[in-house]
């Protein structure tokens, strides 16, 4: 039996997508999840973005149990293939939880599915959030056209956040123990994914030997913290000049907490706001004092400059990853194809970063 | 990868392929594009971009890589593997940084030179 669903958006019915679960199946199941009598799938459709993992929308009319009523809910599972630096959906389903439980704006979790039987692969629900992620849309707009102090502030202390949350014994079991030297583990893990791509990429490896040499700046001694990882502008939903919560948990893990803000600040996800440091949506300033406000933690700014540059490696070594998803027939797609024609953006950005660091002309976080 | 250099094809053969690649751009552009709707603006954009790194790929004889090989003395992967292995010293860390920017360069007035000509007006 084929299922069909629009594409949120389009609303038309010549558009519809094939649905690759039984919407049938997933009603039972999550009927007996959450104790319903009867779940009903008024809607289904499938969200853009998310090239690694698929989210699809679900309004749902819940008839008994604690959700009683009209529900709207996302469904994310895993993409047909995935790269390999991303957490199973049971993994992201456990970090999510602990951050919604220790205040992080996320989505609140519902529930997780292990039993590949019910639509083919391991899934959670969440509950639908407002607001806008789409980041190239939300850099246009004229209330970040000088960049919002109160969203910085915000982020600085959403991130504090996670940073302070003491992952239980059980999470840290699943994700690791951290590593003691973050630096280090990261370097070696992208020359890894660069010789399993089997690419030859001079510039990324005269940018990973340029951090190596400068271990000493890099390294900041704080102890490891959990991380996002992937807490960027896109990755989190706006309204209002507020963030109404953070997506995408599927790196998350442990790691030096300036890793996080590097990645944030980073230049390749500014969308033309070259001038505002924090996603391109905001100034660094008020960033920076809630984060060491709420932390407790001082910024070091050398080393945050050194995350910027393996924030644009990482994203390099990302891009190439989809690349060879499309490239070796395993998920043919042009918007994969394309990721790769991107890497060279990021190059341009790690080289003027050390140029800029090497001539102390750096001026990124400068007031 | 953004140079497309096969070395079994010789320059006609290129040229025929490029042309071939910029009558489908042309097509497209002129016939396709506007007549879609608008909920397909975003693969319309994709296959734009797309189509506009094929064409200026086979136009261009000498790929980014070559021109970094002949710059460098040394193919991009033996390049990239000198790097990694430290076998080969670069004394002039600057000319090094000086000609891999020039290959980023390069591969952006293929892939996306408005976003090199945003990038250069900043550094100024």
């Amino acid at each position: 039996m084929t299922h069909k669903a629009a594409i949120i958006g389009i609303g038309v019915p010549d558009v519809l997508l094939d649905v690759p679960f039984s919407p049938e199946k997933l009603s039972r199941y999550l009927a007996d999840k959450v104790e319903a009598k009867q779940v009903s799938i008024t809607d289904i459709y499938a969200l853009s973005g998310g090239a690694i993992q698929e989210n699809w929308s679900l309004n749902l009319q819940i008839d008994g149990g604690k959700y009683d009523g009209v529900q709207k809910w996302v469904l994310r599972k895993d993409a047909p293939s995935c790269v390999s630096v991303s957490n199973s959906r049971v993994m992201e389903f456990a970090i999510l939880s602990h951050a919604f439980a220790h205040g992080v704006s996320t989505p609140t979790p519902i529930c997780l599915c292990e039993d590949e039987q019910v639509i083919g692969s391991a899934f959670f629900i969440m509950e639908a959030m407002a607001g806008q992620a789409q980041a190239h849309k939300l850099a246009r707009l004229p209330a970040f056209a000088h960049g919002s102090p109160a969203l910085a502030r915000q982020l600085g202390t959403e991130m504090a956040r996670l940073h302070k949350s003491l992952p239980t014994a059980e999470l840290t079991q699943r994700l690791g123990q951290p590593k003691p030297n973050p630096q280090a583990h990261i370097l070696s893990q992208m020359r890894g994914y660069l010789d399993l791509l089997g690419a030859s990429q001079p510039v990324l490896e005269f940018a990973l030997n340029w951090l190596e040499d400068r271990m000493d700046i890099w390294q900041t001694g704080t102890e490891p913290v959990l991380c996002h990882r992937d807490f960027r502008a896109g990755n989190f939903l706006i309204e209002a000049e507020k963030m109404t919560a953070l997506l995408d948990w599927e790196f998350a893990g442990f790691s030096d907490s300036h890793e996080d803000i590097g990645w944030l600040c980073a230049r390749c996800w500014r969308f033309g706001n070259d001038h505002l440091s924090v996603g391109g949506l905001a100034p660094f300033a008020p960033f920076r004092e809630a984060y060491e406000t709420a932390s407790g933690q001082t910024i070091n700014l050398s080393a945050l400059g050194c995350w910027q540059v393996m924030a644009e490696i990482r994203w390099a070594v990302i891009a190439l990853q989809q690349a060879r998803r499309n490239d070796s027939g395993q998920e043919p797609a042009l918007q994969l194809a394309l990721s790769g024609q991107m890497v060279a953006e990021m190059e341009y950005h790690m080289l003027s970063l050390i140029n800029e660091i090497d001539e102390d002309r750096w001026q990124d976080f400068r007031a | 990868m953004t140079g497309v250099k096969n070395n079994n094809k010789n320059a006609d053969e290129m040229a025929t392929l490029a042309g071939l690649a910029a009558a489908i751009e042309a097509e497209f552009n002129t016939h396709l594009a506007d007549n879609l709707p608008p909920e397909q603006n975003f693969r319309k954009s994709m296959m734009r971009r797309a189509l506009n790194i094929l064409r200026q790929n086979l136009e261009n004889a000498d790929s980014p890589e070559d021109k970094l090989a002949v710059a460098m003395g040394q193919s991009c992967a033996e390049l990239a593997a000198n790097l990694r292995t430290g076998q080969q010293i670069f004394p002039d860390s600057t000319m090094l940084q000086s000609h891999l920017l020039a290959y980023v360069k390069a591969k952006l007035s293929i892939t996306n030179p408005k976003f090199l000509a945003q990038q250069e007006a900043r550094q100024k």
